[in-house]
């Protein structure tokens, strides 16, 4: 999915100037010949410009680029299923994992993104699978290194 | 010396040994798989090293990248699918040798290369690395300036296709960089008010999502054309493995030589490094009308060039703290986080860490002997691994990953923030490496360019006052300096045709 370099180029020029602007905001601290202003203005002339400059060429090539090209995925409709599945996956991870706990939240959506890559027919081995690795995950980061991942259901039971 | 002794006793003990070994196995798998290059790699890996000590952590990640630069020729050869960048120079040809079933003896030399040219760039960096350290210790806020500026420019400007779309990359990861309360001045900037964006934005999750989520979306998406079902098992041939290396040892010195020079540059890395190494072996092959079609020489050169860059590329890191690709960038964060940081200061205070990551390497290049060999048997299996069940698997575990730096889901949001960005950025051939160096050296610039000018009242001569400063200054300028008048000549020239057909119009 590559956009004519104008269109992101602008996307940059209006990222640049808002930060610049906003950059303005940042009081300084006396005795400090350059505030914290200074940077962040620099950084966002750099990426204003360069905007500036792929807005230029992007024009200059109007004619022969298109606007939006499509990769041969992209006029694909199972890539758009794909693409929305695995951001949906993590959001529902940010969501329910603090209510449902690791394990419940790591094996449904594991079972949902095998059953979408493996196909339909899977979805036995693919909840089997699922909660294998959810499971080995849970061990290696929750007892091999100690990281508190998100209790839930499951581990109340476990747990008692 | 004593160092180098104390480095052994930190190296040789069972947990690190045990944790190579898991690197090691993990790396060689992460490499053959076409979906996950050194960096992917080490950004999986990171989320599990935070919790180790220093040194088992730098062991982890120096010998997965080892093993996975040499493991990304398996698909090359065999599907004509380079596992990562740095085995794209010679893919082809691997393949060609494959197709005359010598797919088996080809990744034995490769092997064998790889070890080879490693060692070079270890020794390089154990042998460079502290007399250079030593003499960087004369170095003020303005050479770490100019040597920042310096790597981030080559970054952005040298290494990446189009020069514009690179500093745009790094200006979003200085921006970054930026965000969270001013050093200096205690003044939150681009906060906007949340009280989770005061402490600055976590740079693990940044680099999580950058590399591992938007590299989920892109293999799913649209995979690696590779038919695995056509990998089949190749003889080794042995002895006209240790033939072809014997007859091209010339090539092997050069790939080596060339590896180690090059990985020691700020912002160049180990593909560059086996570009350059396969093109000159060409030039100066006296069969150069061989290349393409499946002749050992420059495969020679090149297997041994990037894996003497992997090491040697830890040069600028160790000594400077400016890192010369992805994966060192995400070296230096992680040393940040370990509360060290690197510079030549390290070398004295920490210096038992700093050569255990020398003999880590050493390590890892004769242990990818056997677990090279035996890759290379098992590389029709491995190839197998489909990406439908692996991805979900990479992707379930940069979610713990992210979350587990900071306990919070606030990481995992900034995850996948960062792998849309960076899939689309992608898909726009923005290259994300500069962004993720600029995000890991933005503060340091920021904070070095501030305390000169406190010291200086704001006197920016200050800059070009010290010899070496002032030189580096001036390449770093010269850098700046150069697409522009690339971009100006280009223009006159566009004028003057434009002017020639107007006048024949007339």
């Amino acid at each position: 999915m590559k956009f004519n370099d104008a269109i992101s180029g602008a996307l940059f020029l209006v990222i640049g100037i808002f930060a610049f602007i906003h950059a303005g905001s940042f009081k300084g601290f006396p005795g400090v010949p350059y505030g914290p202003e200074v940077f962040p203005r620099i950084i966002a002339a750099m990426m204003g410009g360069g905007g500036l400059l792929l807005i230029i060429s992007g024009l200059r090539s109007a004619s022969t680029a298109p606007w939006l090209e499509l990769a041969d995925w992209a006029r694909q409709p199972r890539s758009y299923g794909l693409f929305m599945a695995i951001v949906g996956a993590v959001l529902i991870y940010i969501l329910a994992s603090d209510v449902l706990g690791f394990l419940l939240t790591g094996s449904l959506i594991l079972t949902g993104l095998f059953r979408i890559t493996r196909g339909p027919k899977t979805l036995v081995s693919s909840a089997i699978l699922a909660i294998g690795i959810t499971v080995l995950i849970h061990l290696l980061f929750a007892k091999a290194l100690r990281v508190p991942l998100p209790f839930g259901i499951i581990e109340h039971l476990l747990v008692g | 010396m004593e160092p180098l002794f104390a480095a052994f006793d930190l190296v040789f003990r069972w947990e690190i040994i045990a944790v190579i070994l898991g690197s090691c196995v993990f790396g060689i798998f992460a490499g053959a798989m076409p979906g996950i290059s050194a960096t992917v790699a080490v950004a999986l890996l990171v989320p599990i090293t935070f919790f180790m000590e220093p040194v088992a952590a730098l062991a982890a990640i120096a010998t997965a990248v080892a093993m996975a630069i040499f493991a990304g020729d398996l698909p090359g050869a065999l599907l004509r699918i380079p596992g990562m960048p740095a085995s794209a120079a010679y893919a082809e040809e691997a393949h060609e040798m494959t197709m005359k079933g010598q797919g088996g003896t080809i990744l034995m030399v490769s092997l064998l290369c790889s070890v080879l040219g490693g060692l070079v760039g270890t020794l390089a960096l154990a042998f460079s690395a502290p007399l250079l350290a030593d003499f960087a210790l004369e170095f003020q806020y303005y050479e770490y300036f100019w040597l920042a500026c310096l790597g981030l420019s080559t970054a952005a400007l040298v290494a990446a296709k189009n020069p514009v779309k690179g500093m745009i990359s790094l200006s979003i990861g200085l921006l970054l960089a930026t965000v969270g309360l001013d050093m200096i001045s205690g003044q939150p900037r681009f906060t906007f008010g949340t009280l989770g964006l005061m402490e600055g934005i976590h740079f693990i999750p940044v680099m999580i999502g950058i590399f591992a989520i938007a590299e989920v979306l892109r293999t799913l998406i649209h995979p690696p054309r590779a038919d695995a079902r056509n990998a089949r098992v190749q003889k080794i041939d042995f002895r006209e493995a240790y033939r072809i290396i014997w007859r091209y040892k010339a090539n092997l010195a050069r790939g080596s030589l060339f590896g180690t020079l090059i990985g020691a540059l700020p912002g160049a890395g180990s593909d560059i490094a086996a570009w350059v190494s396969y093109g000159y072996a060409r030039k100066r092959s006296k069969t150069p009308e061989k290349f393409g079609t499946g002749h050992p020489e420059g495969i020679v050169a090149a297997s041994a060039s990037n894996n003497a860059a992997t090491s040697s590329t830890w040069v600028p890191s160790l000594v400077f703290g400016i890192p010369g690709d992805s994966v060192t960038a995400i070296v230096i964060g992680v040393l940040f986080l370990k509360g060290l940081e690197p510079g030549p200061n390290v070398f004295i205070e920490n210096a038992p860490l700093v050569y255990s990551i020398f003999v880590s390497f050493f390590i890892a290049n004769l242990v990818l002997i056997p677990v090279g060999y035996v890759a290379i048997r098992a590389a029709s299996q491995l190839l197998k691994v489909s990406n439908n069940i692996l991805m979900p698997i990479i992707l379930i575990f940069t979610l713990v990953g992210a979350y587990s730096i900071n306990n919070s889901m606030m990481g995992v949001g900034v995850a996948l923030a960062a792998g849309i960005g960076s899939f689309f950025m992608q898909e726009n051939d923005f290259p994300v490496a500069p962004l993720i160096l600029g995000m890991v050296i933005g503060t340091l610039l920021e904070q070095n360019f501030m305390q000169a000018m406190i010291a200086q009242q704001g006197d920016l001569t200050a800059f070009f006052s010290r010899p070496i400063a002032a030189s580096l200054g001036v390449v770093t300028i010269l850098i700046w300096v150069t697409p522009l008048v690339g971009a100006v000549r280009r223009w006159r020239n566009r004028q003057r045709a434009g002017a020639a057909d107007g006048n024949q119009n007339v």
